[in-house]
């Protein structure tokens, strides 16, 4: 999707950089403006000041979930990065805050994945759950760098599914509104998806 | 898979939360980013206003052109232009001579008047111990021409604005890098790359 890049409905407005607060994500303070704030001002006069507060707001989460669609290629990542900055400032006078910013520029980074996946043929559909294994829960430690390995083994929309929810702590409404599906849908992929990872970090093939 | 098995373990909710942890983007990406946006007309550039701001910029350039240091921000010429300007510059002294390519910090906010003069008087300070001190009898610097920049090769998005350059004197690589490491630019954000000037 190219064209101008409105918020989906269907979630509460909130400041602040998303649902999950991590400690090393750098959130507004009460004495920062908000979002809001910062998004009336960037309108008001194209305030390169304002962009930047923005930026610097979001930057950290929106590469993290970049360089993992990517399968930790930095190169697309800043590539995605400028476009989804790009895409965000386009619209932004259509972003009515219906959901909050994070959530919205996450959108706008998935949707250019799915994009740049389809124009360099990459695997972004969800098989069927016929050729799955059966995997059980893990219930021991498990080594990041074998998580690693065993999502960017995972097809595309399996790994969309589990970075967006299990990893950046998006909840299904947000990601239905995201990703232009039902709630009930982004439950189904992500059972799915958890499935296809246990498999893999078990049958060792991560 | 019963609804049981389909949560998480406290296990995979450990190991996929840790994978959420905040990733900085690379330094320059912001800048790389606001000059695709200022490209296309959607962000204005950040300015000093009115005739307070072209007197400072005018004051700056000739406190920074007569001390011969190069302090100057946001000019993007090419490396090869100004390893060719450098390579020009006569300092009159035998022996290896280096250039130190000073690259703007990524995200260093505009100036004020009283800063941007504490800048020079630092760099200008620094150039004088130099002298003073022997680890350099020759230094020189000067200010780039902001405007229009070219870069050739693969070098091109993300790097932060090349702002100016130094030549120095010294008696070889390692005592060049001590040179380069005790420059200001880098307690200030910014990037220095050193290289030494073919000898003709």
């Amino acid at each position: 999707m190219t064209g101008p890049e409105t918020d989906g409905p269907g979630v509460t407005a909130k400041d602040g950089p998303g649902p999950r607060e991590l400690p090393a994500r750098a959130g507004p303070s009460n004495a920062d403006p908000s979002d809001a704030d910062l998004v009336a001002r960037f309108l008001a006069r194209r305030d390169e000041d304002a962009f930047r507060a923005l930026y610097r707001r979001h930057a950290a989460r929106l590469y993290g979930l970049l360089l993992r669609l990517t399968d930790g290629r930095g190169s697309e990542a800043d590539e995605g990065m400028q476009e989804t900055w790009v895409r965000a400032i386009r619209g932004l006078e259509r972003f009515e805050g219906r959901s909050m910013l994070s959530t919205w520029l996450a959108g706008i980074a998935i949707r250019w994945w799915r994009e740049e996946s389809r124009k360099r043929t990459r695997e972004v559909e969800l098989p069927g759950e016929n050729g799955l294994p059966p995997a059980a829960p893990m219930r021991r430690e498990i080594a990041r760098v074998d998580l690693e390995r065993a999502l960017a083994t995972l097809p595309g929309g399996y790994r969309e599914a589990i970075l967006l929810h299990d990893v950046q702590g998006y909840t299904h409404e947000e990601i239905a509104a995201m990703t232009a599906v039902e709630p009930g849908t982004s439950k189904s992929q992500l059972s799915r998806a958890r499935s296809a990872l246990r498999a893999h970090l078990a049958g060792g093939r991560a | 898979m019963t609804q049981m098995e389909d949560e998480l373990t406290p296990e995979e909710k450990r190991a996929l939360t840790a994978l959420g942890d905040a990733t900085p983007p690379p330094p320059g990406l912001e800048e790389a980013t606001l000059s695709r946006l200022r490209a296309e007309g959607l962000v204005r550039r950040r300015g000093r206003s009115g005739n307070a701001s072209r007197l400072l910029a005018a004051a700056a350039a000739l406190a920074l052109f007569a001390a011969g240091l190069a302090v100057g921000r946001r000019s993007f010429p090419s490396t090869t232009t100004a390893a060719a300007a450098a390579a020009t510059a006569s300092s009159g002294v035998e022996g290896p001579r280096f250039v130190l390519f000073l690259y703007d910090a990524p995200t260093e906010p505009a100036m004020s008047e009283a800063q941007m003069q504490d800048r020079v008087s630092e760099y200008r300070n620094w150039a004088s111990g130099l002298r003073q001190s022997g680890a350099s009898a020759s230094i020189r610097g000067e200010k780039l021409q902001p405007g229009r920049a070219e870069r050739l090769g693969p070098a091109a998005a993300g790097e932060a604005p090349l702002g100016g350059y130094f030549v120095i004197s010294a008696k070889d690589w390692d005592a060049a890098m001590e040179v380069a490491r005790s420059c200001p630019h880098l307690k200030h954000g910014g990037t220095i790359e050193l290289r030494e000037i073919e000898k003709t």
